[in-house]
């Protein structure tokens, strides 16, 4: 008899992983349980298991309800969770991993046509500026001028550990949401880096490095997160976003992809967003800055 | 009287919907100033502690902390409604409070993410043409998974998705990277410069992993059903997808790869792929490929050498001849494990589960001289008799109908494939076992521990009997599939397995073999 379905409840159907979920047999804990998404922390990893309504995380699972409704977890922390032969079992779910598709995302775009883009970005800012109700708070203004702060050291290229690390200090584990606003700023920062062709400048080297270093002033999920972000490994929506400003794509698209963004928890999706502009606004200023460079030499060569 | 209460949840985690609803339910209190749920982080506690909201408190990073200012009566009653709103069950409410399922029919998706452009359909096969019709109806292209559609069908989906400019891969089409997502049985490749148009699946495979091995990538990899060249089909599939691949600015370089085509098919698509501005390196394994290579066309004899013309040219413009599969240093090593064979071990015997792998290592014996019997015999080659029973040197390919009639595939679930490698190695004629360990996407999670245990017993029975074994491999994928390519190859190589580079060293090295060995009898 089949293992699977055997067990009481809505146990839903796993529709897709994504590349980082383990395909070997694992044991686990049940971490922390939500409405619609739980995650089972194996080794250092969590495993986020969720409604197949929701875009994937670089290690997530998405699963769908029998029937009408949002699939929900039914499980407790704590709770154990095998796989064994690419089948996952917690709480009153038992998953066939098997066959199941497999969200990779691409390789990063080139950039296309930078004015577009810095139109694209403005766009985005203005419907970030209209998704958010706090936008007066006070430690938000902290949390937005930390960030620009952080930007404009990275998109000076010249920028030290020495000065990094402070920054990315003032930011990790600080506002409010299950992973603190800061944190999602910096993931959307390292993303806008990595995507956008700059991940081995020495600034954003010495910026993942900062956020290794105080991952632990953070909570668990978030730290997971951070690091994953570190490895260069982000979620669906913010791979999306950022490919399509990168690499042109119209206004309509990247709308689209923008509100998947912002569609993320409470705030944040709004964060994530605001680290992807600032970061990507660093980019554009030291490409800039590199094609002066550029002409400026030639014109030299040419005078010589 | 005004004063800052606070209390500590350890190890709580809410969404931060919840959170934001809970922060605003306390606000919501009369006599409540301020008020503030976040996770107790350093930085939080110390912004707390700035705005006069806690101090001191005892906390770490995954506890909940729930902080408010106001009249005492009203902090104690904001507490306690954080108490009862923090044990309530989670609603059922995604981030947008909208309840979504999943769509359960190809209408529902389109209608709730119109930027959908591709239905993959995997329904038994006398279904799978009715939902093609439906999904190419609302303007998607289409990948039918499925096997056992009828030709008819095949025809009828493809002129109708032709005349509507959409690509149908299949039926039967197994493999597909689009937009580096893999489909089906696929392996995890980097995103390059190179497509890849076949009408076989493991082929896809071999070239689009040896493609990434060698340092370039994958644009698209579109498979078309093995029938898609026959002469009822016509190439319809194929044709669009050169055309599609020609037109993508993501693809500098095209590698077309089949079995055999019908001959007006293969003239109409050579044809066109002359006429393409990409240039298209050609492997029609097994087929005579004189007067195919000119201008624009490269033509490959094996799967490797398609990848690796494909690298070269997109590389430095041009194709460079390929080295020869074996080298000098190689064959002297290999003639020297013959040495110690008994007068019985004559024969190869493979036993494969990727058809073009079994297809190819066929060609490549037999132009070494060594005409092996199949299930799946090549031109020129004789059919076995008895599927089950192997006779002289057998190549056969136990991914064919023949072999998984009402069970898994040999990709899938390996335990046939074992048992027949393990009967084969009994074999006093035995004296090379040959097979393909293909690995990614929808094969076994662990293609090798009882492969390894077999190939233990059977060598501890035929060094028993004055016997030993030559075993010779290929794994078929990446360091990133699941798998991890090199930690199976050193799997096998700790179990004394020969592992080839590639399917067609594989066979050479096989071949090879079994030449170095007297062979009354052969032909």
């Amino acid at each position: 008899m089949s293992v699977l379905g055997t067990r009481r409840g809505n146990c839903g159907y796993a529709v897709s992983m994504a590349h980082l979920v383990p395909q070997h047999h694992f044991t686990g804990t049940v971490h922390s349980v939500f409405a619609t998404a739980c995650n089972i922390a194996v080794d250092n990893e969590l495993i986020t298991v969720q409604d197949a309504s929701k875009q994937h995380t670089p290690t997530s699972i998405r699963v769908a309800a029998e029937g009408e409704g949002s699939w929900a977890p039914v499980t407790s922390v704590g709770d154990r969770a095998v796989s064994r032969g690419g089948v996952l079992a917690f709480g009153d779910h038992v998953l066939d991993l098997r066959r199941l598709s497999v969200w990779i995302p691409g390789q990063p775009m080139k950039w296309r046509e930078p004015l577009a883009a810095q139109s694209r970005m403005r766009e985005l800012a203005q419907m970030r500026q209209n998704h958010i109700t706090n936008n007066s708070s006070p430690e938000l203004r902290a949390l937005v001028r930390d960030a620009r702060e952080l930007g404009a050291l990275i998109g000076a290229a010249s920028a030290r550990e020495a000065d990094i690390a402070p920054a990315v200090l003032s930011l990790i584990g600080n506002g409010p949401g299950l992973t603190p606003s800061g944190d999602d700023i910096l993931v959307g920062m390292m993303a806008a880096l990595e995507r956008g062709g700059e991940k081995s400048l020495p600034a954003s080297v010495c910026l993942r490095e900062a956020v290794l270093q105080y991952a632990s002033r953070t909570t668990d999920i978030s730290a997971h997160y951070l690091t994953l972000a570190v490895r260069g490994h982000f979620g669906e929506p913010l791979s999306g976003l950022i490919d399509v400003v990168v690499g042109g794509a119209a206004a309509d698209i990247t709308q689209k992809r923008g509100n998947e963004v912002l569609s993320v928890g409470a705030s944040s999706g709004g964060d994530a967003l605001l680290g992807v502009l600032v970061g990507l606004s660093a980019v554009l200023e030291l490409r800039d800055r590199q094609n002066d460079d550029k002409t400026n030499t030639q014109t030299n060569e040419k005078v010589a | 009287m005004t004063a800052a209460q606070h209390r500590v949840y350890s190890n709580l985690y809410k969404d931060s919907v919840a959170l934001m609803a809970i922060s605003a339910a306390v606000m919501d209190l009369a006599g409540i100033d301020a008020a503030s749920v976040v996770m107790a982080t350093e930085a939080n506690r110390e912004n707390l502690s700035h705005a006069g909201l806690a101090d001191d408190i005892s906390a770490g990073p995954n506890d909940l902390l729930v902080a408010v200012r106001g009249e005492d009566h009203a902090c104690a009653e904001a507490l306690s409604l954080a108490d009862q709103l923090l044990a309530e069950q989670p609603a059922m409410a995604t981030a947008g409070g909208e309840q979504v399922s999943t769509p359960t029919n190809i209408q529902l998706a389109v209608t709730r993410d119109s930027s959908v452009n591709l239905a993959l359909v995997s329904v038994p096969g006398q279904y799978a043409a009715a939902e093609a019709l439906k999904a190419l109806g609302l303007g998607l292209n289409v990948m039918i998974f499925s096997d056992n559609v009828s030709v008819q069908d095949e025809v009828e989906v493809k002129r109708h998705a032709d005349a509507r400019g959409l690509l149908v891969m299949g039926p039967d089409c197994g493999t597909a990277l689009v937009n580096g997502v893999p489909l089906g049985f696929a392996n995890v490749v980097r995103r390059g410069r190179i497509g890849v148009v076949g009408a076989s699946g493991t082929g896809i495979q071999e070239i689009t992993c040896r493609i990434h091995q060698l340092g370039e990538g994958v644009s698209q990899a579109l498979g078309t059903g093995g029938r898609d060249l026959s002469a009822e089909v016509g190439g319809i599939s194929t044709l669009y997808a050169l055309h599609a691949l020609d037109e993508d600015e993501n693809t500098e370089v095209i590698v077309l790869v089949s079995k055999p085509p019908a001959e007006v098919v293969a003239t109409a698509v050579l044809n066109t792929a002359r006429k393409l501005s990409t240039p298209v390196v050609v492997i029609f394994v097994g087929a005579d490929s004189d007067g195919i290579g000119d201008e624009g066309l490269h033509v490959a004899t094996t799967l490797a050498g398609a990848a690796d013309t494909a690298a070269n040219v997109v590389t430095n413009g041009a194709a460079v001849p390929t080295r020869s599969i074996l080298d000098a240093e190689t064959q002297a090593r290999l003639h020297e494990l013959t040495n110690g064979l008994a007068a019985s071990q004559r024969h190869v015997r493979g036993v494969f589960s990727g058809g073009t792998f079994c297809y190819e290592a066929q060609l490549l014996c037999q132009a070494m001289g060594i005409y092996s019997s199949s299930n799946t015999p090549i031109r020129g080659n004789p059919k076995l008799a008895d599927i089950w029973l192997s006779q002289g040197d057998t190549i056969i390919d136990m991914g064919d109908d023949d072999f998984t009639r009402g069970r898994p595939h040999p990709m899938i679930d390996p335990t046939l494939r074992n048992e027949r490698l393990l009967a084969e190695a009994e074999d006093p004629a035995t004296a090379v076992l040959l097979f393909d360990v293909v690995l990614g996407y929808g094969a076994a999670l662990d293609p090798v521990s009882d492969l390894l245990k077999v190939l233990d017993r059977a060598r501890s029975q035929s060094t028993r009997g004055g016997r030993p074994l030559l075993a010779v491999a290929h794994a078929c994928g990446t360091d990133e599939d699941p798998q991890n390519r090199s930690d199976i190859i050193a799997q096998l190589q700790d179990a004394d397995v020969l592992v080839a580079d590639s399917n067609a060293q594989a066979a050479e090295m096989a071949a090879f073999l079994v030449s170095q060995l007297a062979q009354p009898g052969k032909k």
